[in-house]
Protein backbone atom coordinates (compact mmCIF):
# COMPACT_ATOMS: atom_id res chain seq x y z
CA UNK A 1 0.00 0.00 0.00
CA UNK A 2 1.99 3.04 -1.45
CA UNK A 3 -0.23 5.60 0.18
CA UNK A 4 -0.12 4.34 3.86
CA UNK A 5 2.68 5.27 5.84
CA UNK A 6 3.49 1.96 8.29
CA UNK A 7 6.28 2.89 11.00
CA UNK A 8 8.26 -0.49 11.20
CA UNK A 9 11.82 1.14 10.62
CA UNK A 10 13.59 4.04 9.00
CA UNK A 11 14.56 2.01 5.99
CA UNK A 12 10.65 0.85 5.53
CA UNK A 13 9.77 4.72 6.08
CA UNK A 14 11.89 5.86 3.84
CA UNK A 15 10.90 3.45 1.08
CA UNK A 16 6.75 4.26 1.89
CA UNK A 17 7.94 8.16 0.85
CA UNK A 18 9.60 7.84 -2.08
CA UNK A 19 6.83 5.59 -3.21
CA UNK A 20 4.56 8.25 -2.38
CA UNK A 21 4.99 10.81 -5.08
CA UNK A 22 4.16 7.81 -7.56
CA UNK A 23 0.77 7.10 -5.90
CA UNK A 24 -0.54 10.68 -5.80
CA UNK A 25 0.41 11.45 -9.49
CA UNK A 26 -1.39 8.18 -10.93
CA UNK A 27 -4.34 8.65 -8.72
CA UNK A 28 -3.77 12.71 -9.93
CA UNK A 29 -3.64 12.08 -13.42
CA UNK A 30 -7.33 11.10 -14.60
CA UNK A 31 -8.71 13.52 -11.71
CA UNK A 32 -7.08 16.44 -14.04
CA UNK A 33 -7.42 15.55 -17.21
CA UNK A 34 -11.21 14.89 -16.31
CA UNK A 35 -11.20 18.57 -15.90
CA UNK A 36 -8.64 19.56 -18.64
CA UNK A 37 -11.70 17.93 -20.88
CA UNK A 38 -14.30 19.96 -19.28
CA UNK A 39 -12.63 23.01 -19.42
CA UNK A 40 -11.76 22.56 -23.72
CA UNK A 41 -15.93 20.94 -23.90
CA UNK A 42 -16.70 24.70 -22.33
CA UNK A 43 -14.33 26.64 -24.67
CA UNK A 44 -15.44 25.19 -27.24
CA UNK A 45 -18.71 25.51 -26.88
CA UNK A 46 -18.42 29.50 -25.86
CA UNK A 47 -16.32 30.26 -29.07
CA UNK A 48 -18.15 31.05 -32.19
CA UNK A 49 -17.62 29.43 -35.77
CA UNK A 50 -17.11 31.19 -38.59
CA UNK A 51 -14.50 29.32 -40.23
CA UNK A 52 -13.94 26.51 -37.28
CA UNK A 53 -10.05 27.55 -36.40
CA UNK A 54 -11.01 29.21 -32.85
CA UNK A 55 -12.89 25.87 -31.86
CA UNK A 56 -10.52 23.36 -34.23
CA UNK A 57 -7.68 25.07 -32.10
CA UNK A 58 -8.44 24.36 -28.50
CA UNK A 59 -6.89 21.35 -27.69
CA UNK A 60 -5.19 19.89 -24.14
CA UNK A 61 -1.99 18.78 -24.37
CA UNK A 62 0.06 15.99 -21.73
CA UNK A 63 3.47 16.05 -21.06
CA UNK A 64 5.08 14.76 -17.81
CA UNK A 65 7.29 17.21 -16.37
CA UNK A 66 10.41 16.07 -14.86
CA UNK A 67 9.89 12.55 -15.11
CA UNK A 68 7.08 12.98 -12.30
CA UNK A 69 4.31 14.57 -12.69
CA UNK A 70 1.72 14.25 -15.46
CA UNK A 71 0.63 17.82 -16.71
CA UNK A 72 -2.35 18.58 -18.67
CA UNK A 73 -2.33 22.35 -20.64
CA UNK A 74 -5.32 23.98 -22.64
CA UNK A 75 -4.34 25.51 -25.33
CA UNK A 76 -6.26 28.11 -27.62
CA UNK A 77 -3.89 27.67 -30.72
CA UNK A 78 -5.95 30.05 -33.58
CA UNK A 79 -3.87 32.67 -34.78
CA UNK A 80 -6.22 35.30 -33.27
CA UNK A 81 -7.28 33.79 -30.20
CA UNK A 82 -5.84 36.30 -28.03
CA UNK A 83 -7.82 39.37 -30.04
CA UNK A 84 -10.47 37.69 -29.54
CA UNK A 85 -9.80 37.41 -25.76
CA UNK A 86 -8.29 40.31 -25.57
CA UNK A 87 -10.25 42.34 -27.94
CA UNK A 88 -9.39 44.18 -31.11
CA UNK A 89 -9.34 48.74 -32.05
CA UNK A 90 -12.92 47.81 -33.14
CA UNK A 91 -14.48 44.76 -31.31
CA UNK A 92 -14.68 44.55 -27.38
CA UNK A 93 -12.90 42.08 -25.21
CA UNK A 94 -14.55 38.57 -25.33
CA UNK A 95 -13.44 36.83 -22.45
CA UNK A 96 -14.11 33.08 -22.97
CA UNK A 97 -10.68 30.74 -22.67
CA UNK A 98 -9.02 32.32 -19.71
CA UNK A 99 -12.37 32.51 -16.85
CA UNK A 100 -13.40 28.98 -18.32
CA UNK A 101 -10.35 27.27 -17.99
CA UNK A 102 -9.02 28.91 -14.50
CA UNK A 103 -12.54 27.97 -13.31
CA UNK A 104 -11.99 24.17 -14.24
CA UNK A 105 -8.05 24.62 -13.05
CA UNK A 106 -9.13 25.75 -9.38
CA UNK A 107 -11.94 23.20 -9.68
CA UNK A 108 -9.77 20.38 -10.55
CA UNK A 109 -6.82 21.47 -8.29
CA UNK A 110 -9.63 21.25 -5.13
CA UNK A 111 -10.13 18.02 -6.59
CA UNK A 112 -6.79 16.27 -6.61
CA UNK A 113 -6.67 18.23 -2.87
CA UNK A 114 -9.65 15.69 -1.77
CA UNK A 115 -8.26 12.96 -3.25
CA UNK A 116 -5.02 13.28 -1.50
CA UNK A 117 -6.58 14.64 2.04
CA UNK A 118 -8.62 11.19 1.23
CA UNK A 119 -5.44 9.09 1.56
CA UNK A 120 -4.85 10.56 4.90
CA UNK A 121 -2.81 13.71 3.95
CA UNK A 122 -2.74 17.20 5.02
CA UNK A 123 -3.00 19.59 2.05
CA UNK A 124 -1.98 22.78 2.51
CA UNK A 125 -2.70 26.29 0.44
CA UNK A 126 -5.43 23.91 -2.11
CA UNK A 127 -8.54 25.58 -1.37
CA UNK A 128 -10.21 27.99 -3.73
CA UNK B 1 -24.19 43.53 -1.06
CA UNK B 2 -20.91 44.41 -3.30
CA UNK B 3 -21.88 46.77 -6.29
CA UNK B 4 -19.47 45.91 -9.06
CA UNK B 5 -20.16 48.74 -11.24
CA UNK B 6 -19.12 50.76 -8.55
CA UNK B 7 -15.68 48.77 -8.27
CA UNK B 8 -15.19 49.57 -12.03
CA UNK B 9 -15.93 52.89 -11.76
CA UNK B 10 -14.03 53.46 -9.31
CA UNK B 11 -10.89 51.64 -11.26
CA UNK B 12 -11.74 53.54 -14.37
CA UNK B 13 -11.89 57.15 -12.13
CA UNK B 14 -8.27 56.35 -10.89
CA UNK B 15 -6.63 56.32 -13.84
CA UNK B 16 -8.94 58.87 -15.84
CA UNK B 17 -7.95 60.95 -12.71
CA UNK B 18 -4.06 60.32 -13.78
CA UNK B 19 -2.00 62.73 -15.53
CA UNK B 20 0.91 61.10 -16.00
CA UNK B 21 -1.36 58.03 -18.21
CA UNK B 22 -3.46 61.16 -19.94
CA UNK B 23 -0.46 62.23 -21.11
CA UNK B 24 0.81 58.90 -22.67
CA UNK B 25 -2.47 57.64 -24.48
CA UNK B 26 -5.18 61.08 -24.36
CA UNK B 27 -7.96 59.87 -25.75
CA UNK B 28 -9.16 58.79 -22.44
CA UNK B 29 -9.96 55.27 -20.51
CA UNK B 30 -13.09 53.37 -21.49
CA UNK B 31 -14.66 50.09 -20.54
CA UNK B 32 -14.58 47.93 -23.47
CA UNK B 33 -14.44 49.76 -26.24
CA UNK B 34 -13.16 53.19 -27.23
CA UNK B 35 -15.06 55.87 -29.23
CA UNK B 36 -14.43 55.73 -33.24
CA UNK B 37 -11.40 57.88 -34.32
CA UNK B 38 -9.48 57.37 -31.16
CA UNK B 39 -6.02 56.81 -31.43
CA UNK B 40 -4.30 56.77 -28.40
CA UNK B 41 -6.52 55.59 -25.18
CA UNK B 42 -6.86 52.88 -22.38
CA UNK B 43 -9.15 49.86 -22.32
CA UNK B 44 -10.43 48.61 -19.08
CA UNK B 45 -12.82 45.19 -19.74
CA UNK B 46 -13.84 42.79 -17.31
CA UNK B 47 -11.94 38.88 -18.32
CA UNK B 48 -13.08 36.81 -14.96
CA UNK B 49 -14.37 36.69 -12.01
CA UNK B 50 -15.62 34.60 -8.80
CA UNK B 51 -16.87 34.63 -5.57
CA UNK B 52 -15.58 32.84 -2.12
CA UNK B 53 -18.75 31.36 0.22
CA UNK B 54 -17.78 30.26 3.80
CA UNK B 55 -20.02 29.56 6.50
CA UNK B 56 -24.15 29.90 6.06
CA UNK B 57 -23.56 30.77 2.63
CA UNK B 58 -21.77 34.09 3.41
CA UNK B 59 -19.71 36.01 0.74
CA UNK B 60 -16.14 36.22 2.25
CA UNK B 61 -14.51 38.02 -1.11
CA UNK B 62 -15.17 38.19 -4.88
CA UNK B 63 -12.19 38.66 -7.29
CA UNK B 64 -12.02 40.70 -10.50
CA UNK B 65 -10.01 39.92 -13.15
CA UNK B 66 -9.93 43.05 -15.62
CA UNK B 67 -8.12 43.68 -18.54
CA UNK B 68 -6.07 47.00 -18.11
CA UNK B 69 -4.19 47.91 -21.57
CA UNK B 70 -3.24 51.12 -23.62
CA UNK B 71 -3.90 50.68 -27.07
CA UNK B 72 -2.00 53.68 -29.83
CA UNK B 73 -1.86 53.39 -33.40
CA UNK B 74 1.15 53.05 -34.74
CA UNK B 75 3.98 51.03 -35.14
CA UNK B 76 6.09 52.98 -31.90
CA UNK B 77 5.46 51.52 -28.66
CA UNK B 78 6.55 54.01 -26.50
CA UNK B 79 3.19 55.11 -25.84
CA UNK B 80 1.71 52.40 -24.62
CA UNK B 81 4.78 51.29 -22.96
CA UNK B 82 4.47 54.40 -20.50
CA UNK B 83 1.06 53.74 -19.83
CA UNK B 84 2.08 50.04 -18.79
CA UNK B 85 4.49 51.47 -16.53
CA UNK B 86 2.26 53.78 -15.25
CA UNK B 87 -0.96 51.72 -14.90
CA UNK B 88 1.10 49.07 -13.33
CA UNK B 89 1.92 51.99 -10.65
CA UNK B 90 -1.39 52.59 -10.36
CA UNK B 91 -3.08 49.41 -9.36
CA UNK B 92 -0.57 47.15 -8.57
CA UNK B 93 -0.57 46.14 -4.60
CA UNK B 94 -1.88 50.38 -4.56
CA UNK B 95 -5.43 51.22 -2.75
CA UNK B 96 -8.28 52.16 -4.32
CA UNK B 97 -10.94 54.39 -3.17
CA UNK B 98 -14.16 52.43 -2.98
CA UNK B 99 -17.17 54.84 -2.44
CA UNK B 100 -19.83 53.47 0.02
CA UNK B 101 -22.35 52.62 -2.53
CA UNK B 102 -19.58 49.45 -3.83
CA UNK B 103 -20.37 48.25 -0.51
CA UNK B 104 -17.30 46.75 -0.39
CA UNK B 105 -13.92 47.28 0.57
CA UNK B 106 -10.51 46.46 -1.08
CA UNK B 107 -8.64 43.69 -0.18
CA UNK B 108 -6.01 43.16 -2.73
CA UNK B 109 -5.02 44.69 -6.27
CA UNK B 110 -2.49 43.23 -8.22
CA UNK B 111 -0.43 42.36 -11.34
CA UNK B 112 -1.65 38.95 -12.80
CA UNK B 113 -0.24 38.12 -16.00
CA UNK B 114 1.29 40.36 -18.84
CA UNK B 115 -0.52 41.14 -22.30
CA UNK B 116 0.87 42.45 -25.18
CA UNK B 117 0.37 41.80 -28.66
CA UNK B 118 0.58 44.43 -32.49
CA UNK B 119 -2.75 43.94 -34.09
CA UNK B 120 -2.59 45.30 -37.82
CA UNK B 121 -6.50 46.17 -38.93
CA UNK B 122 -7.03 47.10 -42.37
CA UNK B 123 -3.42 47.81 -43.19
CA UNK B 124 -2.79 49.79 -39.68
CA UNK B 125 -0.85 48.84 -36.85
CA UNK B 126 -2.33 49.14 -33.75
CA UNK B 127 -0.13 48.48 -30.23
CA UNK B 128 -2.02 46.52 -27.39
CA UNK B 129 -0.06 46.60 -24.10
CA UNK B 130 -1.07 45.99 -20.59
CA UNK B 131 -2.07 43.05 -18.06
CA UNK B 132 -4.84 41.60 -16.04
CA UNK B 133 -5.38 42.75 -12.68
CA UNK B 134 -6.93 41.11 -9.95
CA UNK B 135 -9.40 43.85 -7.61
CA UNK B 136 -10.20 41.26 -4.47
CA UNK B 137 -13.10 42.81 -2.38
CA UNK B 138 -14.48 41.73 0.49
CA UNK B 139 -18.29 43.34 1.90
CA UNK B 140 -18.00 46.34 3.83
Amino acid sequence: MPNKLVLGGFSELRAELVALPDAVNRDAGPILVRYARAAQTQVVAAYPSITGKLRDGVRVVERTARGLATLYTLVTSAPYAHIFEFGSVHQRPRATFLPISERERRAGVVAVAAMVESKGLVVRGAHD
Amino acid sequence: MINATDVERALIGKLTADPALAAALPDGVYYDLAPLGSTRFVIVSLSSSRALYEINDGETLRAFIYVVKGVALGSASDAVAAADKRIQELIDRQPLDLPPEAGATLMVARWVDRIRFTENANNDIWQHRGARYEITVTPA
